[in-house]
């Protein structure tokens, strides 16, 4: 068991915690800056004027969403969410409230305690969605889009780690988007119980991502993608709750196959045999090549191949293969990935 | 063909590690892990060196006997004392490592003396026998999305994170018995026990499912909110006397109570283990910010610092998946002036 859904702390043995006084007082509605995130969001600052220019966008863009950051309790636990309009939709995880027409519980960043119902759940991305049925108007983000993130592109996780907790904001986690999938964005946003549901946006406080799971390490903090949002809105805001657990799953492999029998040395990945009829033999692999690169991902073991071939490729992808043969010779070949028979 | 299907299996093998299931993605992502893309990358926190140099000679290492370092610690005065982690201390004469000032080859291991601790921030103060160099401590207070840059001794930057909560108090671990408790039946003394968590003080006292308890520290326990409200009191980590009936016996015991963030809910402190070790004392300071930088509790009680190398406060503990504290300065101050007066009154006394 590496990947947990993030669940909030048991609820039976939590205190119960009563919101009071926060400190972030925010009235009206929250100004969202038009601002894009500008290219230069995927680099990594190297001299003091570059890292104060980054600090300062993260100490603005946070200031800024903050506000419309929510605990939510009722649902099957508790945790996390973020007002997307004005009259109080929130986008939050879809195992945070577990089941439509339920009603919940929201703390504002304000410390104002207002009632919601939950609308759609999509067991297929972890997605949710609640509506506070209190009058508003209440402070809001924007939401941007999630499919052109990069890989080491700058973000920020906020949310409510452990459950709500009296006198303390959501807090502030930053990282860096190590791969952005379908099914989940993958950061070093350091996520953990409670932070379900909680809101994951790029420098210019564009939402992109609703925190779904972590896994065993550190850099495995999964968020879904806003996109998939866009893709279940209709279902979501009907109320529906619908699909398989998909999330928790394998992302299915795809099958793709290149035609080799591999065989792990110490010398590295070595290609056992060519199977004829297939990409491999097209591409001129021989038997003793040693597989070093599959496009830019440097393949080390046995099981990476798999995963590159697998879960980065499907079949019909033109891939470049690195290949060393023999001292000193590398080669590179261009493969077209096959369905595997 | 041998060596073929050796190799079939080879790759069945490792498909089978990928397809079935929850562990796959995991995986995956491990697989895949890309330092560089990280914030880990070294560029990112090499770019902090700069800042962090500046605190680098007031941080010392404490050492256990065979020289490995416990904890760190941060130099306040010229001459000589050191704070750090009360609690991480071990027993016994206390050496410190001292960060390689400029034109010395060899970090000096000097024994200290400790002067005293203070138990709400767990802070205990060293006396080093030698002068040190001091830090600049920030004259504002940490913000929100504000770098914090952990300083080490061997080399600068030792992690870099930013500040997730600003200064405020932080709760303590409210203490835990380990107990599901029923409603008391109208006319008898004693509260029934649905459930006892493992490992919990309830089950070392031996407590089923079933029994009843009868008396907490002494006093009949009336009801559940009653129990719930004595225990409440209580620190954690303290004996406490408890008896129970079982049948027609009734049984005393005496347990120690647990700490809620450890025992209360076995999947948040599984969660929040999940990524690395954790202090020992991980909350219930009077105040502290908090920040993301991912730490060993061997990596506390140095200075963190700000982009431009002014001390923002000392590491107290690393608390969870995603909190590490930190004492701000003014923090520091007064506990070190409320240690050194307690020695002080103590000395005058003798």
């Amino acid at each position: 068991m590496h990947e947990l859904v993030l669940r909030p702390v048991v609820k039976r043995f939590r205190a119960v915690v009563l919101a009071a006084g926060l400190a972030a007082a925010v009235g009206g509605t929250l100004q969202v800056a038009p601002a894009q995130a500008r290219p230069a969001d995927a680099r990594v600052p190297t001299s003091l004027a570059e890292l104060r220019d980054l600090e300062r966008r993260v100490e603005r863009t946070v200031a800024r969403v903050m506000p419309a950051v929510v605990a939510i309790r009722g649902g099957v636990g508790g945790g996390s969410g973020v007002i997307i309009t004005e009259d109080g939709l929130v986008l939050t995880a879809g195992h945070v409230i577990g089941a439509p027409e339920r009603f919940v519980t929201l703390t504002l960043a304000d410390g104002r305690e207002v009632r919601g119902r939950t609308l759609g759940v999509s067991r297929r991305s972890d997605a949710g969605m609640v509506q506070i049925t209190d009058p508003g108007p209440f402070p809001f983000v924007k939401r941007g889009t999630s499919n052109a993130l990069e890989r080491g592109q700058w973000l920020l996780a906020l949310g409510h780690p452990g459950g709500l907790q009296e006198g303390r904001p959501a807090v502030l986690r930053l990282g860096r988007v190590l791969a952005n999938r379908p099914l989940g964005i993958v950061t070093d946003n350091t996520l953990v119980g409670g932070d379900s549901g909680g809101p994951l946006f790029d420098l210019a406080g564009n939402l992109v991502g609703i925190h779904s799971r972590i896994g065993a390490v550190l850099v495995q903090n999964v968020h879904v993608p806003i996109d998939r949002f866009d893709e279940e809105w209709d279902r979501l805001a009907a109320g529906e709750a619908f699909g398989v657990r998909e999330m928790a799953r394998a992302p299915e492999a795809s099958g793709s196959y290149l035609g080799i029998e591999i065989e792990q040395t110490e010398t590295g990945i070595r290609v056992a045999a060519v199977v004829p009829g297939f990409a491999a033999e097209e591409a001129g692999l021989q038997p003793g090549d040693l597989i070093e690169a599959v496009g830019d991902e440097e393949i080390g073991s046995l099981p990476k191949l798999l995963a590159v071939l697998n879960f980065l490729h499907k079949p019909g992808d033109e891939v470049k293969l690195t290949v060393r043969r023999g001292p000193g010779q590398v080669l590179r070949l261009n493969a077209t990935l096959a369905e595997r028979p | 063909m041998p060596a073929l299907r050796k190799s079939l299996l080879l790759a069945g093998l490792a498909v089978g590690l990928l397809a079935p299931g929850s562990a796959a993605q995991a995986q995956l992502d491990a697989l895949l892990f890309d330092r560089d893309s990280s914030r880990l990358n070294d560029v990112f926190q090499n770019a902090f060196a700069d800042a962090a140099s500046k605190a680098q000679a007031a941080t010392a290492e404490v050492l256990d006997e065979t020289g490995d370092r416990v904890i760190l610690a941060t130099a306040v005065s010229a001459d000589g004392l050191f704070v750090t982690k009360a609690s991480e201390l071990p027993e016994g004469k206390l050496r410190v490592r001292l960060a390689a000032g400029p034109g010395q080859a060899q970090a000096r291991v000097v024994e200290v003396k400790l002067l005293g601790t203070d138990a709400a921030t767990d802070v205990a103060l060293l006396d080093a026998p030698t002068g040190t160099t001091t830090a600049a401590w920030a004259r504002t207070g940490a913000r929100v999305g504000q770098f914090v840059v952990t300083v080490g001794t061997q080399e600068p930057v030792l992690a870099v994170g930013v500040v997730g909560v600003g200064e405020r108090k932080v709760p303590g671990n409210s203490p835990l018995l380990g107990v599901g408790l029923g409603e008391a039946l109208p006319q008898v003394i004693g509260v029934p026990v649905q459930r006892v968590l493992p490992d919990s003080g309830a089950a070392a006292a031996g407590l089923e499912v079933g029994d009843v308890i009868v008396t907490f520290m002494g006093v009949p326990v009336a009801s559940r909110e009653a129990l719930v409200e004595a225990i409440g009191k209580l620190e954690p980590d303290v004996p406490v006397e408890l008896s129970y009936r079982r049948g027609d016996r009734v049984v005393e015991a005496t347990t120690t109570l647990g700490r809620r963030d450890r025992f209360g809910s076995s999947r948040a402190r599984f969660q929040n283990e999940m990524g690395g070790a954790l202090s020992q004392r991980g909350g219930g300071f009077p105040l502290a910010f908090q920040h993301d930088t991912i730490l060993r509790p061997v990596d506390v009680g140095g200075p963190v610092v700000d982009v431009d190398g002014n001390v923002l406060g000392v590491n107290i503990s690393r608390s969870g998946r995603v909190e590490t504290y930190t004492l701000p300065p003014a923090e520091v101050r007064r506990v070190v002036a409320k240690i050194t007066e307690d020695v002080d009154r103590h000395a005058s006394r003798q």
